[in-house]
This record gives C-alpha cells, structure tokens and sequence, in this order.
C-alpha cells in the first residue's frame, strides 16, 4: 500500500511514476525517422539489387534479340552456340536475382506467381524435360501458326528459363547433341517459332520485373524499390492484401535471402538439373557474390549491413559470414556439392540467428505460441 | 511492502529505463479510460517483461512482471482486477488493479504454483469472481490440471483433471458451471523439445466444475493437431483455434487451422480457399468471438493473417493481412476487433465489414505485444 511506504520512498516513488508517465507519451512522441539498419537496406537496394534487376531484364532482352537473328537464317552450328551462351548469361543473371523473392517476383500473373513464369523449379523442385518436349511436339504437330503471343497463357512448366533450355539443349527426342539439335532446327522451323515464343515470354516477363522495381509496381506509380526501401507498401495497400501486411523491409529481405540459402542448400538442384552444371555451378557463385555485396557496402557506405552487425557487437558473426562465404566459394570451386550445400546450410544458419539478431531485426515474438 | 517494490525494482528499474509497475494514487491516471483499454503480455527479455496497456488515446503503460507472461483474464466480478499468468513452464502469475487513483488496493500481487505443478499460459475466472481457474501440468505425471484459486490470495484449493495433456487455453462457458477446456495434447522436455510427436492426443474437453468429471470430449480427425485455443459464445458456440505439428504427419495435406463446437451438435471444421490455409504454415495463434456480428476471428502469427468465419453458418468471410499477428480482443462496444503484434502495433477491424479503421492504426514500438490480449471492460 502506497500510504504505507515511507514518506521518503512516497516522494522519491511519486517524482519517478510523474516523469515515467509523462515520458510513456502517445505514438506522436515515438520518433518516425528511419533507423540505421533501414538506411543499410536501402543502400543495398540501390547498390545490389537494382544493378541485379537490371542486368536480368538485358541478358532476357538480349536472348530474345539473339533467337530472332537464329532463326532469321538457317541454323548453324555458330548461331546455336552463340544462343545457347546467351542462355546461360541469362540464367546466371537470374540467380543473382532469385534470392529476392518478394514484391515484383511474387505479384500475381493468370494462376500463379510471376517468378514461376521464369522459373517453375523454384516452387516446384522439378523438371521433367521428356514432358517439356511432348509439350512442344504438340504445339509444333498443331495446324495453327506459332506467334510470338501464342503461348502467353501457358503454365509455369512450359515457359520460362527451363523450357527455354530444353528446346535449345536437347531435340524434341531428349537428345543431347549439338548438330542433332541444329538439324531439328532446320527440318522443324516450327521448332524456331516455339523458340520466339518462349523468349518473347521471358523477355517480357523480365521486362516486368524491371519496370515493376524501378518504376510503378502495382499501379502505384511508385518504384516498389522506393516502397520497399522506405517501408512504404502498408500506406499503399490494404490489409486485404499481402503487400498491406505491414512486415519492415529488413525482416523481409533477411528471411528472403535465407530462404534462398535454404533452397539451394537443400534442393536436388545438382541431380536435376544437369543440361548445364556448369553454368549452375557458376550462377551459385554469382549470387554468393551478390549476398556478400548485399551485407558489405563498406565501400559506399559507413551504414553497410556488416558495420551496422560489427557495431552492435557482433564483430565475431560477421567473421563467422565472411568465412562461410570463402567456403562456398572454394567448394563451388572444386565442385563438391556435398560441401557446397554443407557451407550454405551454415550460412543459412547464419541468416537465421546472427544477421536477425545483429541487426535487431524483430522476427516475432509470438511465432512460437506458449513456450519459452 | 519494501521487499515488493525491490522485486519490482521501482526505483533502480526506473533509473535504468526499465518500465516499471504503474503506482495508482496519480492525477495522470484519469488519461487511462477502462473502457477502451488494452491489456497484454509484453517483452522479449527478462529485463522488460510486464503486463502491458495501451487505449485509444494513445496512452500506455507496463507493470513490470519479472516473468513472460501469456494469458490475461479479468475478473468479472471486479473488472478492473487483471490476472496475467506465466508462459509454460512458467510457475507465476500477477494480479493487478487497474483501479483509478481512489483505489487503494493497487500493487501487483505475484501468486505461484505448487511445487509439482506448473503453468501451461491461460487462466479464466469463475462468473462470480470467486476463484480463479490455471491450465498447468503435473510434473510428475504430465497429466493436465486444472487449480481452483480462491480470489483473496490466490491459494490453490483444488485440482481438478483437464481431461487430458498440456491443457491450454481455457474459459468457462457462459451461464453454466461448466470449463471448456483445449488440451493441446503436447509434452516437452526441459528443453522445450517436443516427446510425445507420435503419440499426442489433444482435444477440447468440458469440465463440470462441480462434480470435477469431464463431461463431454471433441477431437479433430488429424492426430498431430493440437487444439490449443479457443473462445466461447454468449450461447456456448466455442470456437478452436489450431496448430499442427507437421514433422510428425504422415501426410503433407493441409489442415484445418480452426474449428467450432456446437451445442448439441459437435466439432465441425471451417475451411477457407487452400490459398489461404497454406499461408498460415499450420499455425493459428489467437481466437476470439465477436457475439454482437456473429464471427469468430483467428490470427497466425507465422501467416501474418487474421482470418474471420460466421459462427452460425461456419461461412468464409474473409481475411486481413497484418506481420505478425497474434494478439486479438473485441473492443468493449463490441463493435471492433482489436489486432496486436509484437512490433507494438494495434489495428481495429468493424466487427461486421471486417474493413479496418485505418485512422485508428496505433504503433508502439517499445512494447512488444506477446500472443493475446484483452479488453479492459468498465
């Protein structure tokens, strides 16, 4: 009882309670400004992601412009080999961007996610090329012309950067050989029509994500990069809606990344998808390179997600990344997919526990319900 | 009385920033309007856990527990006397008196379990205020009980069966004796590991109060569902709110996340578009009734959504997304849900549109919500 307590610990107890009371003000006092580690994202942004969008809307730009002047002519040897490393360009810029998994990626084209469009594996885990090409022998075996719109309503599983892949990798038969394809070319032009199409679906899909990010997303006629970095998106859609939800743009960005350490560290990637090892190989690498970058921009800025971890004293997980990160790096290197994947499940980890918790980034208190 | 402000660490917590308990006795106390007040666990450390408030002018302020709390209950006897009791396997509870600066009865009193038992998160009061009632567990059977308080010091005087394991949430059914009751069906280990995955068993189980008999059981078709919170209508319809621990199902099918119990009638699931239900990852977090519309509201924490279903015709009707969801109280006028989450934001959603008052969006970032939450009713 308060009329109990010494007259000493009454005033002492009263002052202290007046000012507590005074300071736990309305949400008007509470400061709006952005906080380091939002500056941080927006760096990395601006810096990473971007350049990362932009470079995949070229190469997708850049295939469709190459397939056209393929099959302009008869195809050679040449001009398939050149498509064919344009196709792997395309693909490796693709996984410097496929760990940003939210916004652009995610809207909603016909019945599923844009991302699918360009990469069905990515939900689905597999590819069945026998199937793909069954697909196309049925386009190809149909009395009506091939347009470059013809295919603008297919399913996830027979456009994209995979289909994409099985009509320049292999015949309509799954055969593997070069001349065998190039020949497939010149006996089945309509195989050169499937080809158009199905880059002309990438490219504009690419060409979607691009203008999504940097100019109007969902018809906002805002950038989503600036809704995002600014936290924006809850003042521009409703609760209805899953951009309304109202999740800092730290959050979002940290789980995407570490859900795309998940996949391709546990994936069969390396099992099915085998046309270009190599090229996965390197895309794999690509986009270690990209996430380093994404938590060091110590070159443009003091406000890098690194410095903002190493100033709230986690110096040692920072160091514990960067190692990880050469790890990779030398298991990619020597092609071992039993340690690559080991390294990137420990990174993973890392994206899990040190960066969330390196940059006080609430994940949730309530995720797990009633137990400590 | 010294030792309990050192325990509340008054005038040290003070000094170090810590919130600390609210004294009564104060002019400012007339900006906290118990009808429109807000009450819910808080805090992420032990330094900051309290019993947290917040109203629709904005104000706020924290009673510093000591311990994470979980569920609140009020009493309905006295409304301004609040329980908060510990998340499992937590051993305490706290009473506090929002009472305005005329009321003398203001300090939090702490209150603890036996030795053998210990708190499972919820608490509920008997219709006359009389006793208290705690979901807890027995440490050395890890069967499920339910202690009978009475309400001067909050004395356990009785032990009553849940009817089952990790008894939950739990509420007493309107103008009955009767204590419904959501065995969640789950054992851990000290660890917090789940040790029973394969065998667990939840349901929701009626209790008769004065016989001390389980009266009546519900269970959902899905074995590895834990059944872990629920809410009840004026006129005994009870809604179940639902978890599932999926590194044990045989099955990777999606399950209903929430459920009702009609008199008479039995458990029935609600669905909603798979969309939907993939979005919650097999966690619902909070339910609550709002009787005046007719529409139970749930909340996933790990979908960031708030979901609505009529309680009458079990229809559909709608969703709210909203990061990290889980708190969710009915304003007192009935005519609002209240949504909280741990970043200290509060939405209110009408109780019959389910259209959100986006001017009334408040955002407290130095309390971190915990799971519910509820209305301070005058």
């Amino acid at each position: 009882m308060i009329t109990q307590l010494s007259s000493w610990v009454k005033t002492t107890v009263y002052t202290l309670t007046a000012l507590l009371l005074s300071a736990c003000g309305s949400e008007s006092d509470i400061d709006q400004r952005p906080s380091e580690v939002d500056l941080g994202v927006k760096t990395s942004i601006e810096h990473v992601t971007l350049p990362a969008v932009a470079a995949f809307g070229q190469s997708a730009q850049a295939l469709k412009t190459d397939i056209t002047n393929m099959c302009a002519s008869p195809v050679t040897d040449i001009t398939l080999s050149n498509v064919q490393q344009q196709w792997q360009d395309t693909y490796r810029t693709w996984f410097s961007l496929l760990p940003f998994q939210f916004g652009p990626l995610v809207i909603q084209d016909q019945s599923s996610d844009l991302l699918d469009y360009i990469d069905v594996y990515r939900s689905t885990e597999s590819i069945v090329r026998s199937e793909t090409n069954t697909q196309f022998q049925t386009w190809i075996d149909a009395q009506s012309d091939i347009e470059a719109d013809s295919l603008t309503n297919e399913r996830p599983a027979n456009v994209g950067l995979y289909a994409l892949e099985t009509a320049l990798f292999t015949t309509l038969s799954n055969d593997l050989v070069s001349a065998d394809i190039v020949a497939e070319f010149n006996s089945t032009p309509k195989k050169c029509d499937v080809v158009k199409a199905l880059a002309y679906e990438l490219s504009r899909r690419a060409t979607e994500v691009v203008l999504q990010w940097t100019t109007d997303y969902r018809s906002t006629g805002v950038p989503y990069a600036t809704l995002f970095s600014d936290n924006l998106l809850e003042s521009y859609f409703s609760a209805l809606d899953s951009d309304g939800t109202g999740k800092v743009s730290s959050e979002v960005l940290i789980v995407a990344v570490q859900e795309y350490l998940d996949f391709v560290g546990n994936a069969a990637l390396f099992d099915d998808l085998t046309i270009n090892s190599e090229t996965l190989w390197l895309s794999i690498k690509d986009s270690i390179d990209m996430i380093e970058s994404l938590l060091d921009q110590s070159a443009s800025t003091e406000l890098s997600l690194f410095a903002i971890m190493a100033s709230n004293g986690y110096e040692q997980d920072v160091a514990t990344i960067r190692e990880n990160l050469v790890l990779i790096r030398s298991a990619i290197d020597e092609r071992s997919v039993i340690d690559t994947q080991t390294y990137l499940k420990a990174l993973d980890g890392n994206f899990k526990t040190s960066v969330i918790d390196g940059l006080n980034i609430n994940k949730g208190l309530t995720f797990a319900d009633g137990d400590s | 009385m010294t030792t309990q402000l050192t325990r509340r660490k008054v005038l040290l917590g003070a000094l170090a920033g810590l919130s600390v308990p609210v004294l009564y006795g104060l002019s400012r106390m007339d900006a906290f309007n118990p009808s429109t007040t807000w009450l819910s666990a808080s805090g992420s450390d032990a330094d900051r856990f309290a019993l947290s408030f917040a109203n629709d002018h904005g104000n706020h302020g924290s009673a510093n527990s000591a311990f994470r709390g979980h569920g609140l209950s009020s009493n309905p006897a006295q409304p301004n006397q609040i329980v908060m009791v510990s998340r499992r396997p937590g051993n305490q509870g706290m009473v506090l008196n929002m009472a305005n600066a005329q009321q003398t009865t203001a300090e939090p009193q702490f209150f603890q379990s036996p030795k053998h038992l210990f708190m499972e998160g919820h608490a509920c009061f008997s219709a006359d205020g009389a006793f208290l009632y705690c979901s807890e567990t027995d440490r050395r059977t890890q069967k499920g009980v339910i202690t009978v308080r009475e309400t001067q010091t909050f004395s356990v005087i009785q032990e009553l069966p849940s009817g089952g394991v990790g008894p939950h949430e739990i509420l007493v059914i309107p103008n009955t004796q009767k204590l419904a009751i959501a065995n969640g069906g789950l054992i851990k280990d000290e660890q917090g590991q789940l040790v029973n995955g394969q065998t667990m068993n939840s349901n929701v189980s009626i209790l008769n109060l004065v016989t001390g008999k389980i009266e009546q059981q519900y269970k959902v078709p899905e074995s590895k569902a834990s059944l872990r919170h629920l809410d009840v209508s004026s006129d005994g319809i009870i809604a179940v709110g639902i978890q599932v621990q999926r590194d044990f199902m045989a099955s990777t099918d999606l399950t209903p996340l929430a459920a009702l119990i009609l008199p008479g009638q039995g458990l029935i699931q609600l669905t909603a578009p798979a969309s939907i239900l993939l979005k919650l990852k097999d966690y619902m977090g909070s339910v609550r009734i709002n009787d005046k519309y007719r529409t139970a509201a749930f909340t996933s924490p790990r979908g960031d959504l708030a979901l609505f279903w009529n309680i009458d015709s079990g229809e559909f009707l709608g969703h709210h997304f909203f990061d990290n969801v889980c708190g969710l109280t009915v304003s007192q006028d009935s005519e609002f849900f209240i949504l909280s989450n741990s970043a200290g934001k509060v939405r209110q959603l009408h109780g019959l549109t389910l259209k959100e008052n986006i001017s009334a969006r408040q955002s407290f970032p130095n309390l971190q919500w915990d799971n519910h939450m509820i209305t301070l009713c005058s």
